[in-house]
């Protein structure tokens, strides 16, 4: 934390002060037999690790089991249109835990956020990856995932802090949230509809997953 | 203040030919060395081995789980400590009891403490004191408890930090 010069003057001029009498007092406590040792001693140890990562519904700083859907139905006459169809999700995470504003605008939007807790003042990172299978499966029919694409923004803040970008079918790196920090966007999926598929309903699941060092 | 370094570093002839600037420079020193003894010769250690504190060690909690607020990096911890001052050689005269912690390797930490009425309540900053006693010294020992929260920003701590309380007094 960076002080004021003169208040960090005034501090050294305390500690000085403080030094001398510190020695004067040694010096006259020793002629009778020795400083009192110290017997009040705390040992305080270092804060809590700790990683947060949240993506649709979720509960502050607690283990939620909920799984979001993001979903869209293409009308007969759009299919394989190649005309992209905007995704909604049955999330409903409006606000951030992190100050209660509402970042995101459900159901067009999904919240993803996180944070990564270290006690150091050396930069570290946590990584924020998803998986996604190769393809959305109905029965014996599919659709590669890489069909599906998002876009990333948020109320109050357009910068796409955790990126946009299209699912690989793999295992792939969104972004890396610094330590002490808390990184928040919402994402809006949309579909290529590229292909002419069989009817159906088409699901995968992707996961999210936050590692640190 | 003159040091009396520069009178030890003057060549040994110039020293021959300059008695009266010898002498006053030793005069300076003895000057010095009573103005520093006069500042601080009142302020002694306190014995204050008979203190008991709760627990030994303490892990810092953050304030608020995520990095977030006004206070997004501080961490704390309390803890409680039954003091006992033995104020024997004091008794019976007027005195400013401190507590004080040295300087931590890493930053600053604040301890801010309350008391069941005997001592003061206060704060102090490492590397600085706070005032937990002023009046006359009527008894042996000075009791009381001290609830004690150790206030930091919990990314300086990374690793154990052992803090060395201790008193001091300074009589009036």
């Amino acid at each position: 934390m960076s002080k004021p010069e003169h208040s960090v003057a005034k501090w050294m001029t305390k500690r000085l002060r403080a030094g001398t009498c510190r020695i004067a007092a040694v010096a006259a406590i020793s002629i009778a037999g020795g400083v009192p040792a110290n017997a009040w001693v705390l040992t305080v140890t270092p804060g809590a690790r700790a990683i947060f990562l949240q993506v649709g519904n979720g509960a502050n700083n607690a283990n939620l089991g909920t799984i979001n859907v993001v979903s869209v139905a293409v009308s007969s006459a759009a299919v394989g249109s190649g005309a992209a169809q905007t995704m909604t999700t049955d999330s409903t995470q409006s606000t951030s835990f992190f100050d209660g504003f509402a970042v995101c605008n459900p159901p067009a939007q999904m919240y993803v956020g996180g944070f990564f807790r270290q006690p150091s003042t050396t930069a570290s990172t946590a990584t924020v990856q998803v998986a996604s299978p190769t393809n959305l499966v109905s029965g014996t029919d599919t659709i590669p995932f890489s069909q599906i694409s998002w876009i990333s923004t948020a109320n109050g803040n357009a910068t796409a802090d955790i990126p946009a970008g299209t699912f690989t079918g793999g295992t792939q790196f969104l972004v890396n949230i610094p330590s002490n920090r808390w990184l928040e966007n919402c994402h809006v999926f949309s579909y290529a509809n590229a292909a002419v598929v069989p009817a159906g309903t088409f699901t995968g699941r992707v996961v999210y997953t936050m590692t640190a060092p | 203040m003159s040091h009396p370094a520069r009178t030890l570093a003057m060549p040994v002839e110039a020293a021959r030919n300059s008695r009266p600037l010898h002498a006053a420079a030793a005069a300076m020193v003895l000057v010095s060395s009573l103005i520093a003894d006069a500042r601080c010769a009142n302020a002694f250690r306190v014995d204050d081995s008979a203190s008991q504190p709760i627990a030994a060690q303490s892990q810092l909690k953050w304030k608020t789980e995520a990095p977030k607020g006004q206070d997004a990096n501080e961490a704390e911890t309390t803890t409680r400590v039954d003091i006992r001052l033995n104020t024997l050689p004091w008794q019976g005269r007027n005195g400013r009891i401190y507590m004080a912690l040295p300087p931590i390797r890493t930053g600053q930490l604040r301890a801010l403490w309350t008391t069941q009425g005997r001592l003061q309540s206060g704060s102090l900053v490492s590397g600085g004191r706070g005032l937990v006693y002023q009046g006359p010294i009527s008894s042996a020992m000075l009791e009381d408890i001290m609830t004690v929260r150790i206030a930091v920003d919990g990314r300086l701590i990374s690793t154990a930090e052992t803090l060395q309380f201790h008193f001091e007094i300074e009589l009036y």
